[in-house]
Formats: C-alpha cells, sequence, structure tokens
C-alpha cells in the first residue's frame, strides 16, 4: 500500500515545502527568535521562562498557520480548483488518497516545523549561555515540549483533513478547523471551571456539565498536548502523563484519518 | 455480503477480459442528477445516455459548453456515480483503482500541482502506473524533446503559460502509455505547432492500438483525427456514427452539429 | 524626469513622516495603560494554549507600568495598586508556577503598597505550586510577621520553608528571631539583606539598599532606646533626650525625608513610615 501511495506522498510533500507558505514560516521563526532575544532583557528574575514560553508558544503559532495556510490552501486547490480528479482518475484509490495526502503533509510538517525548532532550540540555547543564572530548565523538558507541541500540530492537520472530506468547501473546512482549535484549547478548563465550585455559586445548571462531557469526548483535548508550563517552569513532567498524552493524541489522529477515509468512500467529486 | 462477493467477481474480470473486451467504454442508459446539498436544486444533467467506444478507435465527443461532456467524463472516472444505467469501462464496473492503472485522463483545465515541474508531474504518474525510475526517465527524454518542451522540463508549472502547462498535462498523461486515453479538450491553449504535435501523436497511439475518448470544441480536429463521434446536448446524445458512414453519406461533422443543435437556419 | 518624480516625493515625505512620528510622541497625552480585565477563571479558559506567554507579557507590562510611575512621581496611589493586585492575581492564575509573578507581589504589593492580605493571597497559590521553592512560604511568613504581627501564622509558614530543599540559613535565624518581642526590624534587615544578595537589576538594588540603610537606622535607634531604659528604667519622652543623655551623638536622617520618633508603645517609627515623603 505504502509503495503505491509514495508517488503521492512525495509530490504532496513537495509541493507542500515548495510552496511560499513554507518558506514564510521559516522567516517568521527566524524574527519572533530574534524579538525573543530582546524581549528576555525586560524580564525581571526568571529570563529562561520567558524565553521558553515564547519560542515554544511561537513555535506552537507556526505549526497553526503552516496547517491552515499551507495544507489549507493546497486542500483548497485539491477541491475547489479540482486538482483532485486528476489524482483520483489515476490508480489511487479514496483510501489511499486520504494515507497520502496525511503522510505527505505531515512530512511538510515535520521538514518545516524540524527546522523552526531547531532554529528555536539554537536560540533557547544561546540565551541559556549567556544567562546561565536565570535558566534552569532543563533542555530534556524544552525537547518534549517541542514535540507535545508537534503532536498537537498533528492533531489539528487530522482535524482539517477530516472536515474538507466532508465539506464541499474549504473554506468550511478551515473555519471548521480553526473553532476546532480554540475549543480545543479551553474545553478541559472550560470542564474543570463546571464543576468547580465558582461555578455552581454562579448559578451553571448542572446540564451544562453533561453538555461538556460530551464536547469534551468529542473535540480534541488539545491542553493535554500543551506542555509549555512544565518546560518553561522546569518541572518535572510526570512519565505516565506522557504515555497517556501521546497514546491519547494518535488515538483520535488514528480515528480522525479513518473517518476521513469512510466519509471519502462514496463522495462524489462534481 | 452481497458487495464483497461483487468486489471479488469484478477483481476476477479485471484480471481475466480487461485485454480482450471489444468495448473499452459502454455506457448504458445513463441517467445522472447532481444534487448539491441541503436546500438546493437537484441539477438534471444526464438523461439515459447509451453510447460505445470500441477498442482501437478514436472517439470524439462533442456538444455545446453544459451539455454533459464533463459529468460523462467523471461517469467513467469513477469520480461520480450514476443515478440510473451501467457504466462499463473494460468491461467492469470503475470502482476498482486497479483498472484506472490503464486510464490516462487530461483534464481541461491545466489545475495541476503549481510548484511540480513537468518532469515530477510525469514523474508521478508513471510511477502511479507502475513504471521504474528509468523507464519514466527514458520516456521523458523522448516526449519532451518530440513535444519541443525540453527547456521547461525543470521550470515549475506555475511559472509556465496556459498552453506550455497543457503540454505538461499532455506530456504526463501519454508517457504510462495507458490503454484509454480520456483527453478533455487536449488541443486548449497549443499553437498551431503544438496542436500539429498533439494529432501526431493521438494518431500514433491509435496505430499502437490504444483507445482514445476525446471531447474537442474543434469540430474539424475532431473530423479529421476521430473514428466515430457522439454529439450531445441538453444531456442527451443527439447524434452518433462512424466516420465512414459520415463519408458514405457525403456530409460533414460541423453541419450536423449545428443541425442537432438547433442552428441549422443561422449557418 | 518622469522616472525621478516619484522618488522626490518619497523622499520628501520621509522628513514630514519623521517629524510627525517624533511630535506625536511629544504631545501625546499620558495614558496609564489600564486594561480591563476578565475574570481569572475566563482568562484562563480564553488564553489557551497561551497561558504562559500571556503571563509573562502581563508582567513583563506590569514592570513597564509600575517603572512608569516610579520615574514620574515615586509612588504610586492606592488605585494603581490595586490595579497591579488584579494583574498580578490573573497571571498567578494563567501561570501559577512563573517565579517573577510572585517577585514582583512581594515587592510591590507587600513592601511598597502595605496590601499584605493581597500578597499573601497570590503567594500562598505559589507556595502551593511551588513546592520546591521555600522562598515563596517564607516571604508569607515574613509578611505575617512584620506587616500583620501575626505570629502564630508566621512561625507555620517559616518553618514550612525550612523544609523545602536549598532553605537559606535566613530561616532559621527568622525562627530564633521570631521568639523574642521587637525582633521586627532584625528580621527586616536580613530579609532585605538576602533580598539585595538576588537582585541584579541596579534600580530595584538600590530602592533595597535605602530601605536597608533606614531600617539599620532605626535599628540604631531602638538599641539606644533599650539602652535608655536600662539606664533610667523608663522610655524616654523623644529622640532628643538620647542626644542630651548622650547616648547617641545625633538622630539619623531618614533616607525617605521623614523623622524618626518615639511612639506610645515606646518603638522608634518614622513620619515617612519607609516609603517616599511626596513633596507637594
Amino acid at each position: 500500500m505504502i509503495r503505491r501511495v509514495y508517488p503521492f506522498i512525495k509530490i504532496t510533500f513537495l509541493e507542500g515545502i515548495r510552496n511560499k507558505i513554507a518558506s514564510g514560516i521559516i522567516i517568521f521563526s527566524l524574527v519572533s527568535m530574534l524579538s525573543n532575544v530582546i524581549i528576555i532583557n525586560l524580564a525581571a528574575q526568571d529570563v529562561g521562562k520567558i524565553a521558553i514560553d515564547f519560542a515554544l508558544s511561537s513555535f506552537s503559532l507556526s505549526g497553526l498557520f503552516l496547517i491552515l495556510l499551507g495544507c489549507g490552501s493546497s486542500l483548497y486547490k485539491d477541491i475547489d480548483r479540482k486538482t483532485i480528479s486528476l489524482v483520483l482518475s489515476k490508480a489511487i484509490s479514496r483510501h489511499e488518497y486520504i494515507l497520502g495526502k496525511f503522510f505527505g503533509y505531515l512530512l511538510t510538517l515535520f521538514f518545516v516545523l524540524g527546522l523552526s525548532s531547531i532554529i528555536g532550540l539554537l536560540t533557547l540555547y544561546f540565551i541559556k549561555l549567556s544567562h546561565p543564572k536565570h535558566f534552569v530548565a532543563p533542555f530534556s523538558g524544552i525537547f518534549l515540549g517541542y514535540i507535545f507541541s508537534f503532536l498537537s500540530s498533528i492533531l489539528i492537520l487530522c482535524v482539517l483533513i477530516f472536515f474538507s472530506s466532508i465539506t464541499t468547501s474549504s473554506f468550511t473546512a478551515m473555519l471548521l478547523t480553526i473553532m476546532i482549535y480554540f475549543i480545543g484549547n479551553s474545553i478541559g478548563e472550560l470542564r474543570d471551571f463546571a464543576e468547580s465550585q465558582a461555578a455552581i455559586q454562579a448559578g451553571f445548571p448542572p446540564v451544562f456539565k453533561k453538555i461538556l462531557l460530551v464536547v469534551h469526548f468529542i473535540v480534541p483535548d488539545l491542553a493535554k498536548l500543551d506542555l509549555k508550563i512544565f518546560s518553561a517552569n522546569g518541572l518535572p513532567i510526570p512519565h505516565d502523563f506522557i504515555i497517556f498524552s501521546v497514546l491519547y493524541g494518535i488515538i483520535y489522529c488514528a480515528i480522525l484519518i479513518l473517518l476521513s477515509m469512510k466519509a471519502f468512500e462514496r463522495r462524489e467529486f462534481v | 455480503m452481497l458487495t464483497l462477493k461483487s468486489k471479488q467477481l469484478i477483481f476476477f474480470k479485471v484480471s481475466i477480459n480487461l485485454y480482450d473486451v471489444k468495448e473499452i467504454i459502454i455506457f448504458d442508459k445513463v441517467s445522472k442528477t447532481y444534487n448539491l446539498g441541503l436546500g438546493k436544486k437537484n441539477i438534471p444533467v444526464l438523461f439515459d445516455i447509451s453510447f460505445k467506444v470500441k477498442r482501437g478507435e478514436i472517439f470524439g465527443f462533442v456538444g455545446p459548453n453544459g451539455a454533459g461532456k464533463s459529468t460523462t467524463i467523471k461517469l467513467i472516472l469513477n469520480l461520480i456515480y450514476p443515478d440510473k444505467g451501467d457504466v462499463l469501462v473494460f468491461g467492469v464496473k470503475p470502482d476498482d483503482a486497479k483498472i484506472r492503472k490503464n486510464i490516462g485522463y487530461l483534464p481541461e483545465i491545466p489545475a495541476y500541482f503549481d510548484y511540480l515541474t513537468p518532469e515530477e508531474l510525469a514523474w508521478f504518474s508513471g510511477r502511479i502506473a507502475g513504471l521504474s525510475d528509468k523507464e519514466i526517465r527514458e520516456r521523458c527524454d523522448e516526449l519532451f524533446s518530440r513535444l519541443f518542451f525540453e527547456e521547461h522540463r525543470k521550470k515549475k508549472i506555475k511559472e509556465l503559460s496556459k498552453g506550455n502547462a497543457q503540454k505538461a498535462g499532455i506530456i504526463a498523461t501519454f508517457l504510462a502509455r495507458p490503454k484509454l486515453l480520456i483527453l478533455d479538450e487536449p488541443m486548449t491553449g497549443l499553437d498551431p505547432i503544438g496542436r500539429k504535435l498533439v494529432s501526431d501523436l493521438i494518431l500514433e497511439f491509435k496505430d499502437k492500438g490504444h483507445t482514445i475518448f476525446l471531447t474537442s470544441h474543434i469540430l474539424s480536429d475532431v473530423e479529421r483525427l476521430c473514428d466515430s463521434f457522439a454529439i450531445i446536448n441538453h444531456g442527451k446524445i443527439k447524434y452518433s456514427d462512424s466516420k465512414d458512414n459520415l463519408i458514405k453519406a457525403g456530409r460533414n461533422l460541423e453541419a450536423i452539429f449545428y443541425e442537432v443543435i438547433g442552428l441549422k437556419n443561422n449557418h | 524626469m518622469k522616472k525621478v518624480f516619484l522618488w522626490i516625493i518619497i523622499l520628501l515625505l520621509l522628513p514630514i513622516h519623521y517629524i510627525n512620528l517624533e511630535k506625536t510622541r511629544l504631545i501625546r497625552p499620558l495614558v496609564k495603560e489600564e486594561k480591563i480585565f476578565l475574570p481569572e477563571s475566563f482568562m484562563k479558559i480564553f488564553s489557551g494554549e497561551f497561558k504562559g506567554v500571556i503571563a509573562d507579557f502581563l508582567i513583563i507590562n506590569l514592570s513597564s507600568y509600575y517603572g512608569g510611575i516610579i520615574l514620574e512621581k515615586k509612588e504610586a496611589i492606592q488605585k494603581e495598586f490595586d490595579y497591579m493586585y488584579r494583574v498580578l492575581k490573573i497571571a498567578s492564575s494563567l501561570d501559577p508556577y512563573y517565579f517573577d509573578i510572585y517577585y514582583f507581589t512581594q515587592s510591590i504589593l507587600a513592601w511598597d503598597a502595605r496590601m499584605p492580605d493581597k500578597a499573601i493571597e497570590i503567594l500562598k497559590v505559589g507556595s502551593e505550586k511551588r513546592e520546591n521553592d521555600w522562598l515563596l512560604p517564607f516571604w508569607i511568613g515574613f509578611n505575617y510577621y512584620y506587616f500583620l504581627n501575626d505570629r502564630k501564622r508566621a512561625a507555620f509558614y517559616f518553618r514550612e520553608a525550612s523544609k523545602r530543599p536549598n532553605a537559606s540559613d535566613l530561616v532559621a535565624s527568622m525562627s530564633i528571631i521570631a521568639d523574642y518581642e521587637g525582633g521586627e526590624t532584625e528580621m527586616a534587615i536580613l530579609f532585605l539583606e538576602d533580598m539585595i544578595k538576588r537582585t541584579d537589576d541596579e534600580h530595584k538594588r538600590g530602592k533595597f539598599l535605602i530601605r536597608l540603610d533606614a531600617l539599620k537606622k532605626i535599628r540604631y535607634l531602638e538599641q539606644a532606646v533599650e539602652n535608655y531604659k536600662r539606664k533610667f528604667g523608663m522610655v524616654p519622652k523623644d529622640l532628643n533626650q538620647l542626644v542630651s543623655e548622650n547616648i547617641i551623638s545625633q538622630i539619623p536622617d531618614d533616607p525617605y525625608g521623614g523623622k524618626f520618633y518615639i511612639d506610645e508603645q515606646g518603638g522608634v517609627k518614622t513620619t515617612s513610615n519607609l516609603r517616599f515623603v511626596r513633596k507637594k
């Protein structure tokens, strides 16, 4: 199967990295890391914390931009400009199309975000060398923060592919993906809040709790893959948390990709 | 269970009959209505279409804009599914991706991958059809030089003119040497030299036994190249015959075309 | 000619642009940027994955906001302190592990604003989350002791601080001092000396040094009062008596511009209350 999809993965990847958005993301990383070097001078004590927060946050943003603009525009061409009929007219099944797109974009993310993370890590290393006293967070935690942020990008990518497979316009798919991104990042907090004393005092009806539980089950909990606070403050990250979060991410991606394949099976490309 | 069985059956047919069928494409009373989603009108496009494309012939499919040509092609490629009737390609329903190894499709609008080069597009097409890198390189050398396209080989498709993008598509389609070629407006945007080169290519493939399904607005091209024709208007086949019969009757395609679509008096 | 024409216009516009830029900078009415924030729980929900970085920017903003006030008029007013308390509270709910929040809480809310209750409220969040950091319970204890005069609670937090790794020897000294009356000044001096040791910011260091200077003078006067009591069996009427009885040679100047005096309980105080006396 992979052997047959390989050419499609390759051209998807080539399309992805030659896109202007990919080079834009790299420039964004360079600029944001340059500003990082300036911003840390405003820190009172915790230079490392601010530097890491800034690096990881701009990395997350890079991933989001790359998926929404890069992969989004590529999916737009495929669906709205009907490049898809060129691909599906070849010996590529609907299932293979989704897999090819996913792995092609995955490679693109890996390549572009990999470069961006190298820029970030080098900057952080430089900052650590120049402020050894106020940079206590270990690099292992920072590295893990990058990996988790990458995983969360993959999850968003899967959400985009899923919505592209069930909607007829790529714009709708992008809007829905942005919505899920915002909900996914706050749903955990929202549920915590709904179950807190403050909410009960504020008179939140208990049915909200049930609704939120359902939403939490459906949308991806992106906060589970967000280690920025841990990385930046140099906190130890429990091993079982790492294992279950990674599993959560992978299973969720797998479900989305399988659903996309299913939705694509009988879809008509008018 | 039934679907599994029918799939097995199709696979069986593919492996046995693919090269033996006499009629490469069969449309048997096919109707299609587009359902564009909630709250939108259903648009009927094809009504009881029947025609056959014989092995080794060039079949010209002509009609005004919006007559249903693209819909017909999409049905052949399994991009959409018929509401009624049967579409058979190589004697089987076209829902197995494997049979498309033998189909080469040139879309009307060159909506190719902008950032690829013509060479990479050809490589993609060749690899999907199961060619080795070496075979692809050899055939690329041949086709690029034949279409006088060597200088654009490594440029991005985005940077090419419309006609040159069309040529890139033609190379990618012909490279795999598919048994059935579906060419949607292959001459669009080409200069006279390009049209001559592509016509020669099409005729050469016919001589080698390939079947070609061709749509074009340029009726003279169609008449010169094709062995048989069908004229479609408002989703119905209005006329279909072979070139031999046409010559015997002493008529030309253009006259019939205008007659069929009701422009006789103006002409 | 045509080709250069546009360039000439552009070149002419550039200096005008620059003048406008500088002019607007000068005449811009000074607006203190007090943003309106949602309650913490909502901020937390809407910050998504950028909680950490938003907390960073809140704190950086806060330090420049306060810095601006100090430069302009040396001391902030209550309304401004309330605003800073709100910012610190939100920041601590966004990223409770962030050390700088507590650093500012202690130096601004506890020391400058004299809002020990509010400072303690925020510090408690940090003390719970940063469980290996001895400084935060130490500061809580200090605030209870020095500002609120609650020895029991102070002792509890000092003990908590001393249990945490790398706790300074200072904590041990604190527990000893907590046992006898009138040790506030001693405690404050020890505390400040420690703060000065861990500060890189020259401006803050200067502030701390002034406060240390004032406290050392108060301690000096307190000891003189003790000596007077031992000698005469009663509290002196005012500080001048110390000079006239030759216990000290002269009354030192309050670096904050106030005057030292003896209150009803016989403690040494200053009219500046360790804040810069505003010149009206």
